[in-house]
């Protein structure tokens, strides 16, 4: 059955997610139009008292003409790590005509194309399928910027929560301990012994049809 | 462990009991052999996990059974066998390797299921997104 699995996978992908950070390529078994979805990394959360905590990563979905048998490069960005690398990393896909590129979330411009820095800015939307990552801030008090139907950490005492992305709410602040780690690309928030990671980054493909 | 086969025969040497033994050891690899290949196997239960996009991520084979006796050479008493096989995908999503562990001591200890030269993993070759080579390697 182990060779059957691989024949039945090879046979029958037409959509996956790639949830782990690193570089890969994807080789289309049928050549066809695919919707490429991104979703950049999620900043990790700082443990100073009114820092800012992460931002959202970039939400984007755009379609690609791919060729069965060739290998497309794509890279899934990393969530930021507190005490570490603390920017969200970019998650890309290059395509046959364009490099698809859902930008991770750095400090203060987080992980938006559109110059808004607004604190505690919710996500929107450019275009028809792109989504400026969520904010956050340092101010007390309020809750960092939403995304779709999740919401931004929310802040305590001191500490500011992290924002959300389109697949997961942003990691809580805590003053009195750890601030909750993001997921999907969603912020960690800041904690007074130590931040929250951001979730990291991930790709989704399928196969709209053949050509 | 290794999954070579022992074929022993009663001699001046080699008598019945190191014979049984060898019997047994055998019929366990048999068993590994099928569990790999992700087939049911009498005696065994099986739990299954699955990744973020719900494929076989780790397959883990029990004894039902705890027996009394020991299992010359393979087991001691009152200790089940179990076999973890984990399941490994490329970039492109297909199935790309598979790595067999197994343990004689009901699970507290896992080392690797190896052949004759020591590999341990199974892997799919892949090219322009056809399936086109399996072997063993030891990553």
């Amino acid at each position: 059955m182990s060779a059957a699995l691989a024949v039945i996978g090879q046979l029958t992908n037409k959509a996956f997610r790639q949830a782990t950070p690193g570089t890969f390529s994807f080789t289309p078994t049928i050549s066809g139009w695919y919707w490429i979805t991104t979703m950049g990394g999620g900043r990790a959360g700082g443990a100073v008292t009114f820092s800012a905590a992460g931002h959202g990563g970039m939400y984007v979905r755009m379609r690609h003409f791919l060729t069965a048998g060739t290998a497309y490069s794509y890279t899934v960005g990393s969530g930021g790590v507190f005490g570490g690398t603390v920017n969200g990393g970019n998650t890309s896909f290059t395509g046959p005509v364009f490099t698809q590129t859902s930008l991770g979330a750095i400090a203060g411009t987080g992980a938006r194309t559109d110059g808004v820095t607004t604190d505690n800015a919710n996500a929107t939307l450019s275009g028809d399928t792109v989504w400026q990552g969520a904010l956050t801030s340092a101010a007390v008090g309020t809750r960092a910027g939403g995304c779709g139907c999740f919401v931004g950490g929310t802040h305590a005492s001191s500490y500011a929560g992290g924002a959300a992305s389109m697949y997961a709410n942003g990691g809580n602040a805590n003053g009195a301990g750890a601030g909750g780690n993001g997921a999907l690309g969603s912020g960690g928030g800041s904690g007074s012994t130590a931040g929250g990671n951001g979730g990291h980054g991930f790709l989704e493909i399928e196969s709209m049809g053949t050509a | 462990m290794s999954a070579a086969f022992k074929a022993a025969y009663p001699n001046s040497d080699f008598g019945p009991t190191l014979n049984a033994d060898a019997v047994r050891f055998s019929l366990q690899m048999l068993r590994y052999t099928e569990m790999f290949a992700g087939n049911p196997v009498p005696g065994f239960a099986v739990a299954t996990t699955y990744d973020g996009s719900n494929r076989l991520s780790v397959r883990t084979y029990t004894e039902r059974t705890a027996h009394a006796a020991a299992d010359t050479p393979t087991r001691s008493a009152a200790q089940r066998f179990v076999m973890r096989v984990t399941y490994t995908y490329n970039g492109s999503g297909q199935l790309s390797k598979i790595r067999g562990e197994v343990s004689a001591n009901s699970g507290t200890t896992f080392s690797n299921w190896v052949d004759l030269e020591g590999n341990s993993f199974y892997n799919f070759t892949f090219t322009a997104g056809q399936l086109t080579s399996e072997d063993w390697s030891a990553s």
